[in-house]
């Protein structure tokens, strides 16, 4: 029996060369799926540890230093032994703020801040410029910038003096001391997990500046009682394998809780933890779904081969059975011809499904992590296998059992079978149902649908039911067709459409082409959609080609910051967002308006011309500033005593001034303590202000229930003498505003300041004495509604809607947008420091975020359009989506396959066909188009039949494949693709199939006129 | 003659009243119409008839192909109309073979003719008691010995006919039925043919049945029924041809008898001297003319 299968195959190689390749695919994509799968969640684990900061990979443990204790020795002896992070480097240090570093022990008092800062193994992670590393006590290394800007070299002696916090105020923690400069050093990689994200040289949100490193033995030797002990426990990339990453959050945790009285746990690993894991279950989610449609497609081509193959052999079978041999036996015969081709195939199937996964790996992102040859897939191919056979028995049982006098005559076979109608009917009906499952899934704004069960298959599912749907109608309309074009003579075409009606596999041509077809063109529409929903959300998201996060500041000083950089406004524009306390108040972005055209990019979908915007949101004629041009403040002030108060002592309280320089930064405060009286005089000096300064608030610090109201009548200066608040604006209303739990009432010559009623539990009461008329203009996107929000200082203002938009640059489609300067010009109180960003635009110089250094913006961060791109190209979704492309290329190289093998067993009896058709005198012309139209016509069919399944698809399942991975998206993303996006893949794979087709003709002709 | 002295291992084979109809779409064929036939186990018979008169679906009912309409058709003791398929296909694989029209369609093209002789064996092979010869054997019982190896495609055309037949006889059936064996053979082919039947009764003493247009071949087997429009018309027996009575007792006319009395002549009969006397007449009491 073996030796007779054997015959078969030598006799058939080309079937069996056939099945053989179509087993490899079947194999090979069914293998494919779960180690492309595998191989994305490595690639997402991967890419996201690469792209993570030292901070996201840092476990940062504070707690305070104990000035007698030698360096940090002892302070984590208790936490070292409880965090136990195998895998994990662990960088003990410390610091000390101090002012300094000077030359002149003299100056130590007023100079700059910075920090006094030691670390396990410093001199490892830095570059010596001049002079060497630490080696001792009293030694300390200084950054380039700093030795720079102080004019301070190495074997220099330099002198810093310690300072804590006390009472709101920096006050000296000890005596100088004198530390000799060892060396000037730059970091060697700033960014490298080792510094565990601790922002030693670009200066710490505190201000400070570059810090200055000196050895754990100078510490104790260093006067202070306030210091910082810090361990920082950074994984390195190996230790951070999924499993450990899905443990890591709670073992933080528990530390946290566990040591929250003596220490301090931060760490970012959480988020990271959190982001790899979404983005590695989405792409283990995503990744089959591009495979199965594959694998079915080649087992259909089996199906196909088998059926076509068994065809050809029916006489071969009948005259087996004619001879008595058992049943077995002839199943044994006819299956096992295509049984060892697949046999063969398992192998090298999986293989090579491995090797196709590999390398895309490879090529897309590096690594081929994860797509390692393992035994680990062998469930799927055994599985693939198994389909594989039960298809050709499938396929060749219908032949089996048909009497023997019909295969020997080789008659027409039975019409189409009910079960072939129940298995479409079948399809149909796991189509409608997943698709409803998928409809009725939730969903999340740019993320993921609930894909799990039948909903991973709806894109397949559906395109195969609209193929078999359709192939329905092909065979009798090429019939209606064949015998209208016979009838009218169109010979030619008419030829065509009977071989179309008659062939035995038109049907099944026909829906591989189609599934192939829609396939591809489903999956571009995905690229598309899912390309154009990344673009917008990055531009729209981060809101500028370059983004620069500066430390907490307040808003003047980024206005004045990068109006100095770019006086023309050109390239640089400060913007906040603005924390709104209401929960129904969208958020806010405050952007430096007269820049909204020229920085920020700028999409249709924002819906107005960011003329227009700018215009909208931009100051009117503001009020005149209240200006202090001399060196002494005189206020004219009285306290009203609370009636029925029953003391006798006068009532004092203090009252304090507010002035921001105008060409300058910073906030000087003028202090009254004790005033008192009905109204008195009060002076105070104020140096710095001869250019200068704008009266921003008057404060009453520590009011008590005492004191009913302050009156303030006047606010003059002196040197040279002048009025700065006249009576006149103390008593205009328009001219200042109470922050909360403070009432000013003007109007009566004078401002009233006092509490609000029913407020008691403050004392301090303020009122902010603005320069532009509330409300505030805003532009809105959104249903919001209210007539006011949070603004800079955290106290609620009321907004004047002047615009509509589609969307917020940053903030989406459910925001509001403000002009910053005209929010600070509104002010009640003292606004408080929050991060700012300055965008970049296209024009922004290479040097843009030095320069903004140099106007003193601290700079913590920089980002832009390129790297969130590139964050988003990382996440599970679009990497999955690349292998989805694969997918799809290889369905249609199969589909080109199929019609080559339909033609090649065609091509026989048709060329005889046509060649005795010929000999009756039928032209070469019709000879030609009988010939091409053949096949073409499927082709063409099948086509357009697959471009309308993919639609169908698409209406019933796009909006529900995601496309990132966390859900911060703020957008909807687009669900319709740019129709030339899906045409373009479409008709090349068309015209592959229309070569294909074309060349199928061409070889029947030669055939034709040979036989 | 045949000779009554070689012991018989062949199958008789009785039709009483076969009828067969076509069923199609285009409407009913009857195919046979009532064939009465007997072979007597060990006989040679040729099968002979213009073409459509029925030859082959008489031939196919016997091979157990088709099942009949209507009538009963017995190989040896079995009633093919009352047999499962199953049954049947044994019965083929051990007692019954048949060697299409067409050598070439009788055998598998890509294996070998002892290859093609062992598949046909595979079924009489796993059945208990039956001894089989060996390919090489059977290939010389039709003048084929040491070609076992040899493919189809590779023999001239009487050599594939007997390949054929050697082929038809592997399982040793009892009963073999041969279309048209030597349709497009030279003389020479056709003898060559003739012979390997002949040997084949005579050795094993097999039935053989076969369809030919060929009268010499019907004159070489000894008898020769003709069919004619599905019944049995007439025989040759010896050289001597006979109108056949059916059992409903009809007869065929030969057909240069039926030339001169059309369908619808009436004739009386006479019987005396133990012969029958066919005297047309028209039917209105008058005299014969």
């Amino acid at each position: 029996m073996t030796a007779l299968v054997f015959s078969m195959l030598r006799a058939r190689w080309g079937q069996a060369l056939t099945v053989f390749l179509l087993g490899v695919v079947a194999v090979a994509a069914a293998v494919a799926g779960p180690v492309a799968s595998r191989a994305a969640q490595a690639a997402a684990l991967r890419l996201e540890i690469d792209a993570a900061t030292s901070q996201e990979r840092t476990v940062s443990v504070t707690t305070s230093l104990d000035p007698g204790q030698d360096g940090a020795a002892r302070a984590f002896d208790n936490v070292t032994k409880l965090l136990q992070l195998p895998g994990f480097d662990s960088v003990r240090g410390g610091e000390l703020l101090v002012s300094g570093p000077v030359a002149q022990p003299a100056e130590v008092i007023l100079a700059p801040l910075s920090r006094l800062v030691f670390r396990d193994h410093l001199c490892e992670h830095v570059v010596v410029l001049s002079g060497r590393c630490l080696s001792g006590s009293l030694e300390a290394m200084i950054g380039e910038e700093t030795a720079r800007r102080e004019g301070i070299s190495a074997g220099q002696s330099i002198t810093v003096l310690a300072r804590k916090a006390q009472d709101g105020e920096l006050v000296s923690d000890g005596r100088p001391v004198q530390l000799t400069v060892a060396g000037i050093y730059r970091p060697a990689d700033e960014r490298e997990a080792y510094w565990g994200g601790r922002r030693y040289f670009s200066a710490g949100e505190g201000g400070t500046d570059e810090v200055i490193f000196i050895a754990p033995s100078t510490v104790k030797l260093v006067e202070h009682t306030v210091g910082v002990a810090t361990l920082d426990v950074v994984a390195p990339a190996p230790a951070l394998t999924p499993e450990r990453l899905a443990a890591l959050p709670g073992e933080i945790e528990t530390m946290r809780r566990a040591y929250r009285d003596s220490y301090s746990i931060t760490s970012d690993l959480p988020a990271l933890a959190q982001r790899v894991q979404t983005g590695q279950r989405l792409a283990g989610q995503l990744v089959p779904v591009a495979f199965l449609p594959l694998a079915a497609i080649s087992i259909f081509a089996i199906y196909l081969a088998v059926g076509y193959g068994i065809v050809a052999r029916r006489h071969e079978l009948g005259l087996v059975a004619l001879r008595g041999v058992s049943r077995r036996r002839r199943w044994l015969l006819a299956a096992g011809e295509t049984a060892l081709p697949l046999l063969a195939a398992v192998p090298v199937g999986y293989v090579v499904g491995h090797l196709v996964v590999a390398g895309i790996a490879d090529l897309r992102w590096g690594s081929t992590q994860g797509a390692e040859l393992s035994l680990a897939s062998l469930p799927y191919a055994a599985a693939a296998l198994a389909v594989a056979l039960a298809v050709v028995l499938l396929g060749q049982r219908r032949v089996l059992a048909q009497p023997v006098v019909e295969l020997l005559r080789g008659g027409p076979r039975g019409r189409a079978a009910w079960q072939a109608f129940a298995l479409e009917a079948l399809v149909a009906v796991l189509a409608v149902v997943a698709t409803v499952q998928l409809r009725l899934a939730g969903t999340t704004r740019g993320g993921a649908a609930d894909l799990a069960g039948l909903g991973l298959l709806v894109p397949g599912l559906l395109t195969v039911a609209v193929a078999l749907v359709a192939s329905r109608a092909l065979l009798p309309v090429a019939g209606l067709f064949a015998r209208w074009a016979l009838r009218t003579g169109r010979l030619g075409t008419g030829l065509a459409a009977v071989q179309v009606a008659r062939r035995p596999g038109s049907q099944r041509l026909f829906v591989l082409l189609c599934v192939a077809s829609a396939m591809l063109a489903f999956v571009a529409a995905g690229t598309d959609v899912a390309e154009q929903a990344r673009e917008q959300r990055v531009l729209v998201q981060t809101g500028a080609p370059r983004v620069v996060t500066l430390a907490p500041t307040d808003p003047r000083v980024a206005i004045e910051a990068t109006h100095r950089v770019d006086p023309e406004g050109a390239w640089a524009m400060a913007v906040t967002t603005v924390p709104q306390s209401d929960p129904d108040t969208p958020p806010m972005l405050a952007v430096d308006a007269s820049r909204l055209v020229s920085v920020p990019v700028w999409r249709d979908e924002y819906g107005v011309p960011p003329q227009e915007v700018a215009r909208a949101l931009a100051p009117p004629q503001q009020l005149a500033p209240f200006v202090l041009t001399g060196d002494t403040v005189v206020v004219e002030a009285g306290v009203r005593p609370e009636p029925g108060g029953g003391s006798r002592a006068p009532v004092r309280t203090d009252l304090e001034l507010e002035f921001v320089p105008v060409n300058g930064l910073g906030t000087i405060t003028v202090a009254f303590r004790g005033i008192s009286g009905e109204r008195q005089r009060w002076t105070a000096p104020v140096p710095g202000c001869a250019e200068g300064c704008r009266l921003t608030g008057i404060t009453l610090p520590h009011l008590t229930r005492e004191v009913d109201a302050v009156t303030v009548y006047e606010i003059g200066q002196l040197g040279p003498t002048g009025v700065v608040a006249p009576a006149a604006a103390l008593a205009d209303a328009s001219r200042w505003r109470a922050a909360e739990g403070t009432s000013a009432v003007a109007g009566t010559g004078a401002l009233d300041i006092t509490f609000a009623p029913g407020l008691v539990s403050t004392t301090r009461l303020r009122v902010g004495a603005i320069t532009a008329p509330s409300p505030v203009p805003v532009a809105l996107a959104g249903d919001f509604a209210a007539g006011a929000v949070t603004s800079l200082d955290g106290q609620r203002v009321r907004v004047d809607h002047r615009l509509r938009l589609g969307m917020i640059p940053r903030l989406g489609i459910d925001a509001v947008l403000v002009d910053l300067a005209y929010l600070e010009a509104t002010l009640a109180d003292a606004p408080s420091r929050q991060r700012f960003e300055v965008w970049l635009g296209e024009a922004a110089p290479p040097d843009a975020v030095d320069r903004l250094r140099d106007a003193g913006l601290v700079v913590l961060d920089e980002t832009g359009v390129a790297q969130t791109r590139a964050a988003l190209l990382r996440q599970g979704p679009a990497l999955a989506i690349q292998f989805h492309a694969a997918a799809a290329l290889f369905g249609v190289l199969l589909a080109l396959g199929g019609l080559g093998l339909v033609s090649a067993v065609d091509r026989r009896q048709r060329a005889t066909e046509l060649a005795a058709l010929r000999v009756q005198g039928l032209r070469r012309r019709t000879l030609r188009r009988a010939a091409l139209w053949g096949y073409l016509s499927v082709v063409v069919a099948a086509c357009l039949a697959g471009l309308g399944g993919a639609a169908v698809a698409w209406a019933a399942a796009g909006d529900r494949l995601p496309i990132f991975a966390d859900t911060d998206t703020v957008l909807d993303p687009p669900n319709w693709p740019q129709w030339p996006a899906v045409v373009g893949p479409w008709a090349a794979a068309g015209a592959g199939m229309v070569l294909a087709a074309t060349l199928a003709a061409w070889l029947l002709r030669r055939a034709a006129n040979r036989a | 003659m045949r000779d009554e002295t070689r012991a018989t291992a062949g199958l008789a084979v009785n039709c009483r009243r076969v009828v067969h109809i076509y069923r199609g779409e285009a409407g009913d064929v009857v195919a046979l119409a009532g064939v009465d036939l007997s072979i007597a186990a060990g006989e040679m018979i040729a099968l002979v008839g213009p073409s459509g008169s029925g030859k082959s679906t008489l031939i196919t009912l016997l091979a157990g192909l088709m099942r009949p309409s209507a009538g009963r058709v017995m190989i040896g003791t079995y009633d093919i109309g009352k047999l499962s398929d199953a049954e049947i296909s044994r019965l083929r694989g051990t007692q019954i073979g048949v060697v299409l029209q067409g050598a070439a369609r009788n055998l598998l093209p890509y294996a070998s003719l002892s290859r093609n002789i062992w598949l046909a064996q595979t079924r009489a092979a796993a059945t208990k008691g039956v001894r089989l010869d060996d390919p090489e054997r059977i290939l010389d019982l039709v003048g084929l010995g040491g070609q076992g190896d040899a493919l189809v495609g590779q023999l001239p055309p009487g050599a594939r006919q007997r390949a054929a037949l050697a082929v038809g006889i592997a399982a040793g059936p009892g009963l073999l039925l041969v279309d048209e064996p030597t349709s497009q053979l030279d003389t020479a082919g056709r003898d060559e043919v003739v012979h390997a039947l002949e040997t084949v009764n005579a050795e094993r003493g097999t039935t053989i049945v076969v369809v030919t247009h060929d009268g010499e071949v019907g004159e070489r087997l000894g008898r020769a029924v003709t069919i004619r429009d599905g019944r049995v018309g007439a025989e040759g027996r010896g050289g001597q041809d006979f109108a056949v009575v059916a059992g409903d007792g009809t007869i065929q006319l030969p057909p240069e008898v039926l030339g001169d009395f059309p369908p619808g002549t009436l004739f009386t009969v006479d019987r005396s001297d133990g012969a029958v006397t066919l005297v047309p007449g028209d039917g209105d009491g008058a005299a014969p003319r």
